[in-house]
């Protein structure tokens, strides 16, 4: 990162990877060589010219020569980030925010459980524990998509699935019959994690909804509030604090979060309009 | 390895955990070990609920046919109950359950458990109060289905 906090160093786009339809991946080639962040942290990606988003990192957080973001086309910054090619350059502030509990879960049975979208910022934080498997106990990957179309990373899916030493369970919304895995919510692959519930850290990310309901299957298996980890959204602009656009009661969640233990925001989860 | 029986499968279910011995003897004696091959129905819609089943390995999906399309809205798998239509009249399934994975299953007789519950109204309260549960889970997971959250 630069000196001046919101000036923006500058990268190419090394490879484009188009994920589903609407979701696509960008690998940078960081200016400095390398680029060093937590699980769970995000960034300011600028399209010059047109604004600036804060994206997840999505990569190896032990692969620091690469910066990877998955990015859903939701918008008029995330549609030009999508039209980038190799070669073009993009603006990157960053990284921000607190992560996932990665030392705090050493030791502990962990329950990683993405939805969607969510499996992007998760991803680090489980290639994190799979290449450092022997630092935690049962390993437990939940992963909830719509559509089999929409989900993300099935190749590496694929590849964890075969793992032997992690349990990894994935299910859709609503399938046809070309479909032969599970249908169901996420929430109903919960009751199989098998943990010990007073050893254990779930790391959770989705849509509010999605998260709302796992704390709410986990809270029943027995795992506390402190050990349950969320990653909020809010509209991140300064990343640093200072702008207030991300304020979440007490917190900002650019600096105090996106990630917080469920304990830290539970009487502000879920109010309206909050 | 012993081969379990039928009562020692239905107490590590947590439907039927609760349910004092007495009550699972007399379950177990409704109940048989059935297994269907992989695209088989285990039950197919308007016919008559003549079995319910507590599914022990494979895996099966409930289907609903629109427009000559199938689409799956649950898949039932280890430790789920597949149908309960037969606690209330027509006593008919609603939805094709298709098996996707060889199944094995513990398969009860409706009508004997049915009899049951309506002869001896405590454990008819057991069974049904289970039902209740098994039915408002899967009612809220229907509704979040509903709510399309990764939309």
């Amino acid at each position: 990162m630069g000196k001046d906090a919101m000036v923006p160093a500058t990268m190419r786009v090394r490879r484009r990877i188009q994920e589903t339809a609407d979701t696509f991946t960008l690998e940078l080639e960081p200016d400095a060589g390398t680029f060093v962040f937590e699980p769970g942290q995000f960034n300011q990606l600028y399209v010059f010219g047109v604004g600036e988003v804060p994206i997840s990192i999505s990569g190896d957080a032990a692969r620091p020569s690469v910066l990877v973001h998955t990015i859903r086309d939701v918008g008029t910054v995330t549609h030009a980030l999508s039209k980038l090619r190799k070669g073009d350059t993009v603006g990157v502030r960053g990284p921000y925010g607190r992560g996932w509990p990665m030392e705090e879960a050493r030791g502990k049975d962990v329950i990683l459980a993405a939805g969607g979208i969510g499996l992007a910022p998760l991803r680090p934080s489980i290639r994190h524990v799979l290449a450092n498997r022997d630092d935690y106990e049962r390993v437990v990957i939940f992963y909830g998509a719509r559509t089999p179309e929409d989900m993300l990373y099935p190749k590496e899916l694929i590849k964890w699935r075969s793992r032997l030493d992690a349990k990894v369970s994935v299910t859709v919304d609503r399938a046809d019959r070309s479909w032969h895995g599970n249908v169901g919510v996420i929430t109903q692959l919960v009751s199989a994690a098998r943990t010990n519930p007073s050893n254990t850290i779930a790391m959770v990310c989705g849509p509010e909804i999605m998260m709302h309901y796992m704390q709410i299957h986990l809270a029943r298996l027995g795992v506390p509030d402190e050990a349950i980890f969320v990653s909020m959204e809010r509209n991140m602009k300064c990343a640093i604090g200072r702008c207030g656009h991300c304020q979440y009661g007490g917190d900002f969640i650019c600096r105090d979060g996106p990630v917080f233990a469920f304990s830290e925001i539970a009487r502000r989860f879920r109010v309206r309009a909050l | 390895m012993k081969t379990k029986t039928i009562p020692e499968l239905l107490r590590e279910n947590e439907f039927f955990s609760e349910l004092p011995d007495d009550d699972i003897e007399f379950i177990a004696g409704c109940a048989q070990i059935a297994h269907f091959a992989k695209g088989k129905f285990v039950m197919l819609a308007g016919e008559p609920c003549t079995h319910f089943y507590l599914v022990r390995t494979g895996r099966a999906v409930v289907e609903v046919e629109t427009a000559n399309r199938a689409r799956v809205i649950h898949s039932p798998g280890p430790g789920d109950l597949i149908g309960w239509s037969w606690v209330l009249p027509p006593a008919t399934w609603r939805y094709d359950v298709r098996v996707i994975e060889d199944i094995s299953a513990i398969a009860f007789d409706a009508e004997c458990v049915r009899r049951k519950c309506e002869e001896d109204t405590e454990f008819g309260y057991h069974i049904y109060r289970r039902i209740l549960e098994l039915v408002i889970e899967r009612l809220m997971a229907t509704r979040i289905q509903m709510l399309d959250m990764f939309a």
